[in-house]
């Protein structure tokens, strides 16, 4: 039986491919190794599609459990990260929507344009996170969902139950405003 | 209008995990989580198999078949012996073991208990 807090120095360098096949295998060490190594980038993620750092870490964890739920689907033909990272983006999908009590997401809706503050200061001041300051929540999930999480326009339509002509300008107007937030051309 | 450069760029950066302080703690509370789940279902299966046991011994010693089976089984030693005795020399058969055929029957139960123990291991490891 494997020791999930043992760290041997083969699982370290083992290639996420590898330690995926183990935990196929029930390999607990080997998929804590995998979160060690992505728990990051999933929690960015998930910060970046506009949750709070608390949601964002249980979003994450539950992701995680999913995926080990769901290893045997995962056959290595793209990244571990990008596999997870569909998991982990629907999954807070089905959060968002349960804490619009099971409504759909209000695409059309233009709040204010805020955007986590307890979440930007988790994340820093780096230039995209800075960016994504100044979208609105529709716009920073669509964007995120397509270029973070590798959501092609009509699965993040789909995902949202939102016409795919709304998702297109949502995505539009936020490549505008990171465009010139990212000061695009000029660095 | 499309612009693939500035997309591809922003793909990169999405691509880049901020730098979180404690991938460490997050990776014990998603394992911790795990093994949670894991416990629960080993206690689930486990209690699962009692109870379907107890049931199956429940149902076998209601039917009588022990009784039967004890039965049957003598017989079938006395039939077994009569048949040996009948068709083989002696010599062929248990004058070549070291011991007789008690030794036969009790190996015969110790194999059936390593098997048990087998199968026990082999649904401890799913």
């Amino acid at each position: 039986m494997s020791n999930p807090k043992a760290r041997p120095p083969v699982l370290a360098s083992s290639h996420d491919v590898e330690l995926a096949g183990l935990a196929q295998g029930g390999d607990r060490a080997a998929y804590g190794e995998l979160v060690r190594r992505h728990g990051a980038a999933i929690r960015g993620l998930l910060l970046r599609l506009g949750a709070d750092p608390t949601l964002a870490d249980d979003v994450a964890q539950e992701g995680f459990l999913t995926a080990f739920e769901q290893i045997g689907d995962f056959r290595g033909e793209s990244a571990f990260l990008a596999w997870i990272k569909r998991i982990v983006a629907r999954l807070y999908i089905k959060r968002l929507r349960r804490e619009t009590r099971g409504g759909l997401l209000d695409l059309t809706a233009r709040p204010d344009g805020e955007t986590s503050a307890i979440a930007q200061d988790v994340l820093g001041g780096a230039d995209l996170d800075q960016a994504l300051r100044g979208l609105t929540r529709s716009e920073r999930l669509c964007v995120g969902l397509c270029y973070g999480a590798g959501f092609s326009h009509a699965e993040v339509a789909d995902a949202l139950n939102a016409p795919l002509s709304a998702v297109k300008s949502e995505v539009k107007r936020g490549l505008d405003k990171l465009r010139s937030g990212l000061a695009w051309g000029g660095v | 209008m499309a612009d693939p450069e500035f997309e591809g760029r922003l793909g990169r950066l999405f691509a880049e995990a901020p730098p979180l302080g404690d991938s460490e703690a997050f990776a014990r509370r998603v394992s911790s989580r795990l093994d949670r789940a894991w416990t629960l279902r080993r206690l689930l299966i486990g209690g699962l198999g009692v109870a379907g046991g107890l049931i199956g011994v429940g149902q076998v010693a209601a039917s009588g078949v022990v009784g039967r089976a004890a039965i049957l089984s003598t017989q079938s030693v006395k039939i077994f012996s009569i048949a040996m005795a009948n068709h083989l020399p002696a010599h062929l058969f248990f004058d070549y073991m070291p011991v007789g055929s008690d030794f036969l029957w009790a190996a015969g139960a110790f194999l059936v208990v390593g098997l048990v123990l087998v199968v026990m291991r082999a649904i401890g490891e799913l």
